[in-house]
């Protein structure tokens, strides 16, 4: 019998993507493995292999499409002896098992397994449909901008980037170090195209030990650099929270204003999409509790953005709580 | 290792680098080492008396024994070098330069003290020396002095930073992922282990697996070495080769330090784990600034007047800060709420 093969959700948050390329041609064999598709996510560009063997019948949606939900049926392979007759047959009824997603990553249960059309379509934030590009729909207008400017549309994640860019390009003292923000790009694509602009002497690829390399940046911090120290997601921040409270934030008290220690830590905060307790922590009542701590916390767009020029370029430290799921 | 005792092992150090190191250390600098370890000796005695009229409060940890282990080590050093150290930091407080009365006047909580009387022994800075604390936390000024390495190598500054910590932070996790990120980066940080044979109360014996600290970079490729931190011209010698080796580009440098405090932990230790004939031992056939004394009249022919006459001026020195420290106000208490941010 065809089995359908579905978009795949590639990733915790990923609820539609590109179908970029088609790496396989209607007839073509494929195996349980084969590279058969390249999907842009909401992250990256992935690469979509095989988990059935087959041969290629139909292609359903083309390449080059644009927000093909998770769980459509994007393709039908054919087993032995069957050909497209046998597609129409089958093919419609795609509420059974038809078990034929391909998953990049074995990503679990998301995308491998029973899917019916009730599939949960990934993690969905509360209120799901528009992302934060659109937001600004509902938002009052902003009392500062003139009438007439011409807005732009911009995720919260490129915001995020280009905040980042501008005050780098500004200052030659700003740099940025974490886990997987250079030449990986970002672990949410946050830091995307910053290595290829500011080279690795300034975007900073770190081990993964937040209590070392926290405390490294408090320390260039003192010294007068202005670090922007990433975490993957604040609830990594906890084993580096000493480096945080009682280097950067108490040293200019102590020190009678004498040290100070301009850093920005920032990274995802708040509960994400499943991910069980230890990854869906919220932190921003624990650190509004420490004297000389900044913290902020923007929504949009255009709250990220100026936010973050703005805590880039604040004396003090600033602990930076993007949202998770935006 | 676990039979000798350190004390045997620094003889051992010295026999072997008595004849390199101390050619090269000229009387003026032994001299110079003379006046600044006794300053460092002379105002420690007095803060310990100061702190049991009452007139230091908080917590205060003396550096009396080790003086020769900042001192050497600054000789070493070259302008713009940075240090940073854990808290028992009143010895490198001195020997960067910073002046004896306003870190007395810190340790009793003045207004005109370093951080303004709210620092205290733990927290005083000077960014004109240099010296970027005094932290309180057991290891935390590891990664600190790493990420001050890092800003002089972004910089290409030719600046090196000494980071100093103690046996007792040897043991700290952060440590081991700094030394990781120094050699990864090759970042221009000398790791000066204080080893005074004690984390507090407990000896290294019985809070660490290996006790040849010298060599806790080793699985990271950071080379080390153990240096008799009793002899100032062992220090020097020593600091010298690891600064020339961070400062050109080879990344960092271990030097465990064998050392000893004469006095308590802080000042309410009571020393139940260990012998007055250990303590004795160190004072009478070991001290720093005996051995120092003995070369200069020995050796050199230094007239005991000479020597007196240091005496007398490091004393007044002394004498001076403590009055100073007592005669200037207290801040007022709207400080409480100045400096939290900028």
């Amino acid at each position: 019998m065809p089995t359908e093969i579905l978009m795949p959700a590639l990733s915790p948050t990923m609820e539609e993507g590109k179908l970029a390329k088609w790496l396989k041609a209607v007839g073509d064999d494929v195996s349980a493995g084969d590279v058969i598709a390249e999907i842009e996510t909401d992250k990256a560009t992935m690469e979509v292999e095989a988990v059935d063997e087959g041969k290629l019948g139909k292609i359903l949606v083309d390449e080059g499409t644009e927000g093909v939900p998770v769980n459509t049926p994007i393709a039908v392979l054919l087993e032995d002896g069957e050909s497209e007759s046998d597609i129409s047959a089958a093919a419609k009824p795609a509420n059974g098992n038809a078990g034929g997603a391909a998953s990049a990553k074995g990503d679990g249960p998301d995308v491998t397994g029973s899917l019916s059309a009730e599939a949960p379509r990934a993690p969905a934030a509360p209120a799901s449909g528009p992302g934060p590009a659109e937001m600004p729909d509902d938002q009052p207008p902003e009392p500062d901008v003139p009438e007439g400017t011409e807005m732009k549309q911009m995720t919260v994640r490129e915001a995020l980037r280009d905040a980042m860019a501008e005050e780098m390009r500004k200052d030659e003292e700003v740099f940025l170090m974490g886990e997987e923000v250079a030449e990986y790009q970002g672990a949410y694509k946050v830091s995307q195209g910053l290595l290829e602009e500011f080279g690795a002497r300034r975007v900073v690829d770190t081990p993964i030990t937040e209590h070392g390399f926290t405390g490294l940046g408090v320390g260039a911090g003192m010294a007068g650099l202005k670090p922007i120290v990433e975490f993957m997601t604040f609830n990594f921040a906890m084993q580096a929270m000493d480096q945080i409270i009682n280097s950067a934030a108490k040293t200019h008290y102590m020190s009678g204003g004498f040290i100070k220690c301009q850093i920005v830590f920032r990274g995802p905060n708040g509960a994400a999409a499943r991910v069980a307790a230890q990854h869906s922590q919220d932190y921003a009542a624990w650190y509004s509790h420490v004297p000389g701590l900044r913290v902020i916390q923007p929504y949009s767009a255009t709250d990220a953005k100026g936010l973050l020029k703005a805590a880039i370029n604040d004396p003090n430290p600033v602990v930076f709580m993007e949202n998770e799921i935006l | 290792m676990t039979e000798d005792t350190p004390v045997i092992e620094a003889e051992e150090a010295v026999a072997k680098s008595a004849d390199t190191e101390a050619a090269d250390f000229t009387v003026e600098a032994y001299r110079h080492a003379y006046e600044e370890m006794l300053l460092i000796r002379r105002f420690e005695e007095k803060a310990g008396q100061l702190y049991g009229m009452g007139l230091i409060g908080g917590f205060c940890h003396l550096y009396i024994g080790q003086e020769a282990v900042v001192v050497g080590a600054q000789m070493a050093m070259e302008d713009g070098d940075q240090v940073i150290t854990g808290y028992r930091d009143h010895g490198h407080m001195l020997a960067t330069g910073m002046d004896p009365k306003g870190v007395m006047a810190e340790l009793t909580g003045r207004a005109s003290g370093y951080s303004k009387g709210k620092g205290g022994s733990m927290h005083m800075f000077s960014v004109d020396k240099n010296f970027y604390g005094g932290h309180g936390i057991v290891g935390a000024q590891v990664p600190l002095g790493t990420g001050i390495a890092f800003a002089n190598k972004y910089r290409s500054n030719g600046a090196v930073s000494l980071t100093y910590f103690g046996d007792g932070a040897s043991n700290q996790g952060q440590v081991y992922e700094a030394f990781n990120m120094a050699e990864l980066w090759r970042l221009p940080v000398v790791y000066v282990i204080e080893n005074n044979k004690y984390g507090m109360g407990t000896s290294i014996e019985r809070a660490s697996a290996t006790t040849d600290l010298s060599q806790r970079g080793r699985s990271f490729g950071i080379p080390g070495e153990q240096v008799d931190g009793m002899k100032v011209e062992d220090v020097r010698a020593a600091v010298t080769r690891a600064l020339g080796h961070a400062r050109s580009g080879e990344g960092p440098y271990i030097l465990e330090m064998l050392t000893y405090r004469y006095r308590g932990h802080s000042m309410s230790d009571p020393a139940k784990y260990r012998t007055r004939d250990e303590v004795n031992e160190y004072r009478t056939k070991k001290d720093p600034i005996d051995h120092v004394r003995d070369i200069l009249v020995k050796e050199h022919g230094v007239a005991e007047d000479d020597i007196k006459s240091i005496d007398k001026s490091v004393r007044e020195t002394v004498n001076a800060a403590a009055e100073y420290a007592q005669s200037e106000p207290e801040p007022d208490p709207s400080e409480l709420w100045t400096d939290v941010v900028s």
